[in-house]
């Protein structure tokens, strides 16, 4: 392994990197066999990330008070009704139901259509950019590249940029939640659509149709499950980032709960997040029962 | 040694794995069981260490009855007996050299074998059972990527590395090429030979376990209906066992040619 | 007279089953759809007889587009949106002209105050949350692994629900509340939303584990930990790598949203420059965010590609 041209300075760097093991030794231990083994990196990773992780520090700034009593004044009223907002349970039931619920139904109406808009723009997208649909390599690294550019745009500045551009209201968010969507579905449905067997692609070509016929009867059925399940696993993430949305401004039950927080009406917040939480508990379940149903 | 006296398995079901078995297996024996597969060989194996449990009888291990060890006796006795599975059971993505050594756990609190505290005099066991078995260069290579053979020496290392005085070997050469099969047979009898440890297998090959063992049994439906040496089984054995004689076609040839 | 009486009954449950069988909305599916189970005679028949699976697509499709142009217009789309071309112009310019010294920090800005400190603080952030979050989540996902724990599996995966769907949003404004503003609330908030999605991603990972290695550890005489440490870990420890990594990216991108809450990071800057149209200054942050996220996703590509 070393080599003896050198001589001296690849011994170091021999020794630097292996190490002997004993494997034996005779009566007055003396090894009488050894083995080399590579010496681990795993020391040198850890250093690594503990460097970086002290050197973080330097950027985060201390605490002044740290108010421990807050959580417990947050929490706890959280589900029960304050004298400042809602008076009685009566009242919080009757919040619950008349503004929270419709709120969160108004809030899934607006993601559904964004959802949708974007899935619908993001699918003539993903079969441009399968590398097995359309062969030439000058036509899907563009698309790809556009896309995923967007894609690096977080969601709230999406937002907020929509909300320049359409003004405040849920228009914005639809298109934001759309634009959104365009760069997941995407994403997910082109590295699919490229791992799918292409045989009977192959073979309806050779029978003399276009591609995109070819498309639609030999790839669509192997795609449309897969389709179908990332559809729901987009349309409960979105659900998650409506409340994003709402704090910007774009619409859905975030400005409610913005609105809450800053009055400090915590159990108009625990009104709105309880059947936030059943939505999207409900969404998952559902999400991952299709899922294991359709693989 | 390893008396069995008197003992049923019946699963909860009403099914009978074991029925009435009585055996003395002795100190530095070559056991090999033979029988159909479902018959109950692997069920009888695993008793011997107490990973299936038997329901009635008596069953005593190197002096110890097993059936009524728990917690850390059980881990005492276990220590001193060695499996090799057939599908090896390495942990893959370790080096060989760690899954050697992990035969020494029995002999270790949980807290050294968390941190890795093995003496020196053990990592130089390990490495020295992987030398008598011919595979030290490969001591710290990660452990899937050997072939089967080296792999399955590899838990044989890890079994010889508990110093122990009963190897119990469920199958195992079933999962391996002719040739390999051969090698690792033949490591097994000197290990037996020169350490004198007794040594309980599970053969699928009839004639594989007539060359090798000392001692054949053979199990149906639960029951033992063979206990003797290997000059003992005729045809009319092997009927009895299997229910039918071995044509030549299932033999596995000259075992006598090679080197 | 058992015999007598199970006949009995088995011809009544026979004529109850053929009931359900011919009833006439069975009948009208298999028009459509068992059609195609019939033995044909000839291409024709084949042809005539075959089963109708489109009609599914096509009634899921219309109900659906159905519902949605139904709450389209319940919710009013279009008309609360209020285009704005001169904005988009005023946007436009901001984005050709960025502020060079609010991006780099010289001139009126201090480091301190530069983008690139903000980025950094952001990445930061990101960092020491997902480094305290995936140690923090080690029990909680081994606990919520049905093949480590059995039943009681389902205790820790609750508690994981809970936490995962908690908006991180809220929890921000709760930390500014407990801990005040700045990065020190982002950290708080980003290592226990964390804790939620690591621990069930950990969790899913046990799930698959071999369980063969296990038994053989067993057979060597090891306790119930030993054999976590000797059998699991090795299997898991590239995989649970992988996964943080992954929320990594991920993280990253948290950590500038809770910043609009004011939490730390970047996003405080760009709710106010938008708020207050100053392009010029929304400009150079847009692009430090795009950098930090494309290299963040590089990097942890690149080592999740190692890991495999």
């Amino acid at each position: 392994m070393t080599n003896t041209a050198n001589g001296k300075s690849s011994q170091f760097w021999h020794k630097v990197f292996y190490r002997t093991v004993v494997v034996s030794v005779d009566d007055k231990n003396n090894p009488t066999k050894t083995i080399e083994k590579k010496r681990s990196k795993a020391l040198l990773w850890f250093l690594l990330v503990a460097g970086i992780f002290g050197l973080s520090f330097v950027f985060i700034n201390q605490p002044a008070t740290i108010r421990m009593d807050q959580i417990q004044a947050i929490f706890g009223q959280m589900f029960t009704p304050s004298i400042w907002s809602l008076k009685t349970y009566d009242q919080y039931w009757a919040y619950l139901f008349s503004t929270a619920i419709p709120a969160i139904w108004d809030t899934i109406k607006m993601v559904l259509i964004g959802t949708t808009l974007g899935t619908i723009l993001a699918f003539p997208l993903m079969l441009v950019a399968s590398r097995n649909v359309v062969v030439s390599a000058y036509i899907y690294q563009p698309v790809r590249f556009i896309v995923d550019f967007i894609r690096t745009i977080p969601t709230y500045v999406l937002a907020i940029l929509c909300t320049v551009f359409f003004g405040l209201g849920e228009t914005a968010g639809t298109w934001a939640i759309a634009i959104f969507t365009l760069g997941i579905m995407f994403k997910l449905m082109y590295e699919y659509i490229d791992t799918c067997d292409m045989n009977p692609f192959e073979a309806s070509i050779s029978t003399g149709a276009t591609r995109l016929k070819a498309f639609s009867v030999a790839l669509y059925p192997q795609v449309k499950p897969m389709f179908f399940s990332n559809f729901l696993y987009t349309f409960e993430i979105n659900i998650r980032a409506s409340v994003i949305l709402g704090f910007v401004g774009a619409g859905g039950i975030g400005q409610m709960l913005n609105n809450a927080m800053n009055a400090q009406q915590y159990d108009k917040v625990g009104a709105i997040l309880i059947p936030l939480f059943v939505v999207v508990v409900c969404l998952q379940l559902l999400s991952s029962y299709l899922r294991k149903k359709s693989l | 040694m390893i008396q069995f006296t008197d003992v049923d398995k019946v699963y909860p079901n009403g099914y009978k794995a074991l029925k009435d078995i009585n055996l003395t297996i002795n100190d530095g024996d070559f056991v090999c069981i033979i029988g159909l597969s479902g018959a109950g060989k692997s069920t009888l194996l695993r008793t011997i260490n107490k990973m299936h449990n038997i329901t009635s009888g008596s069953l005593v291990v190197n002096g110890e009855d097993i059936s009524k060890a728990k917690g850390k006796k059980l881990r005492e006795i276990r220590r001193n007996i060695g499996m090799i599975f057939q599908s090896f059971n390495l942990v893959n993505r370790s080096s060989v050299f760690k899954n050697v050594l992990a035969g020494r756990v029995g002999y270790h609190s949980t807290f050294e074998t968390i941190f890795g505290l093995y003496t020196k005099k053990e990592k130089m066991l390990a490495l020295q059972s992987l030398d008598k078995l011919g595979i030290l260069d490969k001591a710290f290579v990660r452990a899937d990527q050997l072939s089967g053979g080296q792999q399955q020496r590899v838990a044989l290392a890890r079994a010889l590395t508990q110093e122990p005085k009963l190897i119990l070997a469920d199958e195992p050469v079933a999962s391996l090429d002719p040739v390999t099969t051969l090698s690792v047979m033949d490591d097994f009898k000197r290990i037996n030979k020169d350490f004198n440890i007794t040594i309980v297998a599970n053969m699928h090959h009839v004639d594989l376990a007539l060359k090798y063992a000392t001692r054949i049994i053979g199990i149906k439906a639960g029951e033992i209906v063979f206990d003797g040496t290997p000059d003992e089984v005729t045809d009319e054995v092997t009927t009895r066992i299997y229910g039918r004689a071995l044509k030549h076609s299932e033999k596995l040839g000259d075992l006598d040619k090679h080197d | 007279m058992d015999n007598k009486n199970k006949n009995v009954n088995q011809t009544k449950a026979l004529t109850k089953e053929e009931k359900r069988q011919n009833s006439t909305f069975n009948n009208i599916l298999r028009q459509l759809h068992l059609r195609g189970y019939e033995t044909y005679l000839n291409p024709d028949d084949a042809y005539n007889k075959r089963p109708m699976l489109w009609i599914y697509d096509v009634v899921i499709a219309l109900v659906f587009i159905g519902v949605i142009l139904y709450f389209a217009i319940d919710i009013k789309f279009m008309s609360t949106a209020t285009y704005n071309g001169t904005r988009l112009g005023e946007l436009w310019n901001g984005f050709i002209n960025p502020n060079w010294s609010y991006f780099f920090g010289y001139g009126n800005f201090n480091f301190n105050e530069s983008v690139i400190y903000k980025i950094i603080e952001t990445f930061a952030i990101a960092f020491i949350g997902t480094t305290l979050s995936s140690i923090f989540s080690l029990p909680f996902g081994f606990l919520a692994s049905r093949k480590i724990v059995g039943k009681y599996s389902i205790i820790s995966e609750f508690l994981l629900i809970v936490i995962r769907t908690f908006p991180e949003i809220l929890f921000g404004l709760i930390m500014v509340k407990v801990v005040g503003f700045g990065s020190f609330a982002g950290i708080c908030v980003l290592s226990i939303h964390s804790i939620g999605m690591i621990g069930k991603m950990y969790s899913e990972q046990l799930d698959v584990i071999n369980d063969q290695p296990l038994e053989a550890l067993d057979a060597c005489g090891a306790s119930k930990l030993t054999r976590i440490k000797l059998g699991v870990i090795p299997q898991v420890a590239p995989n649970f790598l992988s996964v943080i990594l992954y929320r990594f990216d991920l993280n990253v991108r948290t950590a500038s949203l809770l910043g609009l809450v004011g939490a730390g990071g970047i996003g405080y800057d760009i709710w106010v420059n938008s708020q207050f149209n100053t392009w010029s200054m929304l400009s150079p942050l847009l692009y430090g965010v795009v950098i930090l996220i494309i290299f963040v996703d590089i990097i942890s590509g690149l080592l999740r590609k190692k890991l495999i």
